[in-house]
């Protein structure tokens, strides 16, 4: 009961003693708490970006695609990453190479899409019920030109249900070729705390009509032969569409029942395929059958099935490799920030030894005045890793960005 | 020599007579190295260290030359500081209350929310005054409590040292080298330390 009373009054003199000096103290906390939460901040944003790359990274079994590298493929797509992407990985036809013996199912994905800077997926709608992606408001998309929204996307674009949005055009060195098309938005999903948050989405016909694999034109009639836009007729009577005949790109609710494709859909790209194994013994299959695949490619062009997580533990090593670096760092910069501030501490003591004196003349043993600093030295102390945590809780909101940025990097 | 319950006292001599060492023996903080100090009849020289600190605490109040106040204490604060420094002693409503009434006693009564740098001399000095009484103590030690006051001020310290002190029938013992305020007290002692004199002579 003493001692409690004796720390009572010692907590007392000490936090009249902080605030007396509040200037001095409040800088000697502030460098304290920035010396201790640089570390903490640190670790605890390495600790989030790496639980979000390895979170996401498990939740996608396998993936299927040619990107340049095998990290290039998860970061397209997993995170949407344009530049990792390689739009023509493979065709919609490679998807059998996963489907066949029904070991798995495929859900492609075409990639490497904008509209204002915010990444276009375009997928079918297996992706949503894979990544349990649920409507906030509207609809799904039903059609050529429509698309749904991640709630982040929603929020950063400023766009509602039934607004409208333009894809971006590609870059004059894009062989690919993009068509822009204006997207009408159909529907904005919950948020669900992942890269979908901030994704376009749209259906694969929409993602090819970009890519220009898909058009629009009216029906060509006999009497287009006179200005070319009907060049011939087929067997089966239907006639040769002419280069005269006008290519529309923008889609539009009259346009939509004149949406087709030429040519064979199997071609149709695909950037990459997330791979469902129907069980374990199935995924050891198609892994064993493309790893044989893999070693007779010499030139590295076909598809690959890959596991995103060993991708993101390889890059998760790494970065903990430099989080140690970073904390090395760190620890020596926070034991002189130590070091300056007992020796701040100490000034002001010696400032305050005839007080000291003072008190022990009245009676105050040693080890009481002692009790009186040590509660000066704990609360700064206390104080400063209050503050420390919340810099390292703010930094860690951080980590999606980390993650982005390592996407992208 | 002896002094009893509301009698004052007045040490004087040159400096480094010895003055502050007798309050010190006084007081418990020294041990003599003949001779004894006794209080109430018992020996305080055969006490133990934290026995003459208990001593100190329950039964002296102090008032020094430099005040001795916590700057960053009020003034009710600063009078209070015993309670807050020894668990012999229990800070609870009657000692707020009794450190009240010493304020009041003091002058103080409007200033208790005053931290001393917004007091004069004679406030602070004031303020140490209370403090040193506000225990119930039996023995007011004051080492040089006017030396750093005005000459206007030195009288009313010295007055009021001996008004509160017998009414709260306390003795009181005063180290000064101020011959002007030794009328004051009942008694007067002059030190003579032939060591201090061999010194002086130089």
């Amino acid at each position: 009961m003493q001692s409690l009373r004796a720390l009572e009054h010692a907590c007392f003199l000490a936090t009249r003693a902080l605030r007396f000096a509040w200037r001095r103290n409040l800088l000697l906390v502030l460098a304290l708490a920035f010396a201790i939460a640089v570390p903490l901040a640190t670790r605890a944003t390495v600790t989030a970006a790496t639980h979000e790359l390895d979170a996401r990274a498990q939740e996608t079994p396998l993936l299927l695609g040619s990107a340049n590298s095998d990290f290039d493929l998860v970061f397209s797509a997993l995170w949407f990453s344009a530049q990792n992407a390689n739009p023509r990985s493979g065709t919609m036809a490679d998807l059998a190479l996963v489907e066949a013996d029904d070991l798995a199912v495929a859900i492609p994905l075409a990639l490497g899409l904008s509209a204002r800077d915010t990444p276009v997926v375009g997928t079918t709608l297996d992706y949503f019920a894979f990544r349990k992606l649920g409507l906030h408001e509207g609809v799904l998309h039903a059609s050529v030109g429509q698309c749904v929204l991640g709630s982040t996307a929603a929020r950063a674009l400023g766009l509602r249900v039934g607004d409208k949005i333009f894809t971006d055009p590609g870059a004059l060195t894009s062989l690919a070729g993009i068509f822009p098309i204006e997207l009408e938005v159909t529907g904005i999903f919950s948020t669900n705390a992942t890269p979908d948050d901030a994704a376009i989405f749209v259906d694969l016909a929409t993602a090819w009509t970009i890519r220009g694999v898909g058009h629009f034109h009216r029906a060509p009639k006999e009497s287009d032969r006179a200005t070319g836009a009907v060049i011939g007729t087929n067997p089966d009577g239907t006639l040769i569409a002419g280069e005269a005949l006008r290519i529309e790109n923008e889609p539009s609710t009259a346009r939509v029942k004149d949406f087709h494709f030429h040519g064979d859909l199997a071609q149709a790209p695909m950037s990459a395929a997330i791979v469902i194994p129907k069980d374990a013994k199935s995924q050891a299959i198609l892994l064993g059958r493309f790893d044989e695949a893999r070693r007779s490619d010499a030139a590295g062009t076909r598809p690959r099935l890959v596991r995103p997580f060993e991708i993101s533990a390889r890059v998760s090593e790494r970065i903990y490799g430099v989080e140690r670096l970073l904390d090395a760092v760190a620890l020596a910069s926070l034991l002189a920030t130590l070091l300056v501030v007992a020796l701040a501490f100490a000034l002001g003591i010696k400032l305050r030894a005839d007080e000291l004196r003072v008190m022990q003349r009245m009676g105050a043993s040693r080890g009481r005045v002692a009790l009186f600093l040590m509660s000066e030295g704990v609360l700064v102390l206390a104080l400063a890793t209050t503050i420390a945590l919340g810099l390292a809780a703010a930094a860690s909101t951080a980590a999606p960005s980390l993650v982005a940025w390592i996407a992208t990097s | 020599m002896q002094l009893r319950a509301g009698q004052s006292l007045a040490v004087r001599g040159v400096s480094g007579s010895g003055k502050s060492t007798l309050l010190g023996l006084l007081s418990g903080e020294l041990l003599p190295t003949e001779g004894d100090v006794s209080f109430d009849g018992d020996s305080i020289s055969t006490r133990t260290a934290a026995q003459r600190r208990a001593f100190r605490i329950q039964h002296t109040g102090l008032v020094f030359q430099e005040f001795g106040l916590v700057e960053s204490l009020t003034v009710l604060e600063n009078v209070l500081l015993p309670f807050r420094l020894h668990s012999a002693l229990n800070l609870d409503d009657n000692a707020r209350d009794r450190a009240e009434t010493m304020l009041g006693a003091v002058g103080l009564h409007t200033k208790t929310a005053r931290l001393p740098s917004q007091l004069s001399h004679g406030e602070r000095q004031r303020t140490a005054i209370a403090r040193a009484l506000v225990t119930g103590a039996r023995l007011i030690l004051a080492d040089e409590p006017t030396g750093n006051l005005d000459p206007a001020l030195k009288h009313d310290i010295a007055a009021l040292l001996i008004d509160v002190a017998k009414g709260a029938n306390a003795a009181l013992v005063i180290a000064t080298h101020d011959e002007s305020i030794i009328d004051h007290f009942e008694f007067a002692r002059t030190i003579t330390n032939p060591l201090a004199a061999k010194e002086g002579a130089h």
